[in-house]
C-alpha cells in the first residue's frame, strides 16, 4: 500500500472520522476523553487511534502514565492532495465536456437516434 | 466560436459553471456536483452517452500518456458501457456500468462497477443519477448524484474513501492552509 491507500483507508470509516472531528475541535484528548466524547467504547478507541496514527492522522505526546492525541497534519495534506486530484478530474472533463457541447450541435437529431 | 451568439446572462452562476465542486451528503454516503453546459439538455445528453463524444472528454485530467483503449456504451435501459484506460505508472483502470433507466434526454441512471487492474468487476455497484435541465436560453444545468454501497464492502473501498474525506473536508481545508 501506498501512503495514500494507509490514509485513506483509515479516513474510509465513519467512527475514524468521527474521531478526527473530535481531535479537531478538542485540539488534545486522552482515550478516556475520547471515549466520552464519542460514545464508542475504550479498545474501539484505541484501535482507531492506532490506525490513525499509522496514517499519520494523529500524533502521540506522553505525559506521565496519559498519552494525548492530537491531529497530524502530515496525513490530512496526503489525504487532501489526493481528493484535490479527484476534483479536478471532473473539472477538466467538464470543461472539454463544455467545450465539445458548445462548438459541436448536435449532428443528429435527437429523433433519429431513439430505438 | 460563438462569440457573436447573444447569451443569457449567467453571471450568477459563473462560479459554479466553472466549477466541479464535489458536495458531499451528511453520512458520506453519496455526493453530488451541480454544472451547467453551454447547450441544450439533449445534445449534453448526448455528450454522456455517445462514444465518439465520450472519447472526446473523457480522458480529460488524465496524466499525460494516458490511452481510453476501451469506449463502449449502449444507452437503452438494461444496456451496458464499458471503458478502460490505461494509465502510466498506474496501469489499467475500468469502469463497466448497466444503464437502469433512460429518458433522453432528462436522465440517465445507471449502476457503476469501477475496478483497477485486469480483473472482473464484483460487489456492490455504485448508482449514478445525472438530470439535465433545460437553463437560460440553450444551456443545461447538469446534477450527478452518486450514491455508494455498503461502506463495510471492501471492493469499493476507494470510492468509499473519496466520498469518507470530504465529511471532514472542511477541517482539512483549515489544517492543511494554515
Amino acid at each position: 500500500m501506498t501512503g495514500a491507500d494507509i490514509v485513506l483507508e483509515a479516513v474510509g470509516e465513519p467512527n475514524r472520522r468521527r474521531l478526527l472531528e473530535l481531535l479537531h475541535l478538542h485540539q488534545e484528548s486522552t482515550v478516556s476523553e475520547l471515549v466520552d466524547a464519542s460514545g464508542l467504547n475504550q479498545p474501539q478507541v484505541s484501535k482507531h487511534l492506532k490506525v490513525l496514527a499509522t496514517a499519520m492522522l494523529v500524533a502521540v505526546r506522553a505525559d506521565g502514565r496519559h498519552r494525548h492525541y492530537r491531529l497530524d497534519g502530515t496525513g490530512l495534506q496526503v489525504a487532501h492532495d489526493w481528493f484535490a486530484s479527484f476534483e479536478d478530474v471532473w473539472q477538466s472533463r467538464f470543461d472539454t465536456l463544455d467545450e465539445l457541447v458548445s462548438t459541436q450541435p448536435n449532428p443528429i437529431p435527437a429523433e433519429e437516434q431513439l430505438p | 466560436m460563438n462569440e457573436s451568439t447573444p447569451r443569457t446572462d449567467l453571471s450568477t452562476l459563473d462560479a459554479r459553471r466553472g466549477s466541479a465542486r464535489i458536495e458531499l451528503s451528511d453520512d458520506g454516503l453519496s455526493y453530488q456536483c451541480v454544472r451547467t453546459f453551454g447547450a441544450p439538455p439533449d445534445r449534453v445528453f448526448r455528450a454522456f452517452t455517445d462514444p465518439a463524444d465520450l472519447r472526446v472528454w473523457f480522458p480529460s485530467g488524465a496524466p499525460a500518456g494516458s490511452d481510453l483503449t476501451v469506449c463502449e456504451s449502449e444507452p437503452v435501459a438494461g444496456g451496458r458501457y464499458h471503458y478502460e484506460m490505461v494509465i502510466p505508472e498506474h496501469g489499467q483502470m475500468a469502469w463497466h456500468g448497466v444503464y437502469t433507466a433512460i429518458d433522453r434526454p432528462e436522465r440517465i441512471a445507471a449502476d457503476e462497477w469501477f475496478v483497477m487492474g485486469d480483473v472482473d468487476p464484483t460487489g456492490p455497484p455504485t448508482a449514478q443519477t445525472l438530470t439535465f435541465e433545460p437553463f437560460g436560453d440553450g444551456f443545461t444545468m447538469m446534477t450527478m448524484q452518486v450514491d455508494l454501497p455498503d461502506p463495510e464492502d471492501p471492493e469499493t473501498f476507494m470510492e468509499q474513501s473519496a466520498a469518507g474525506l470530504t465529511s471532514s473536508l472542511n477541517t482539512m481545508d483549515e489544517l492543511v492552509s494554515a
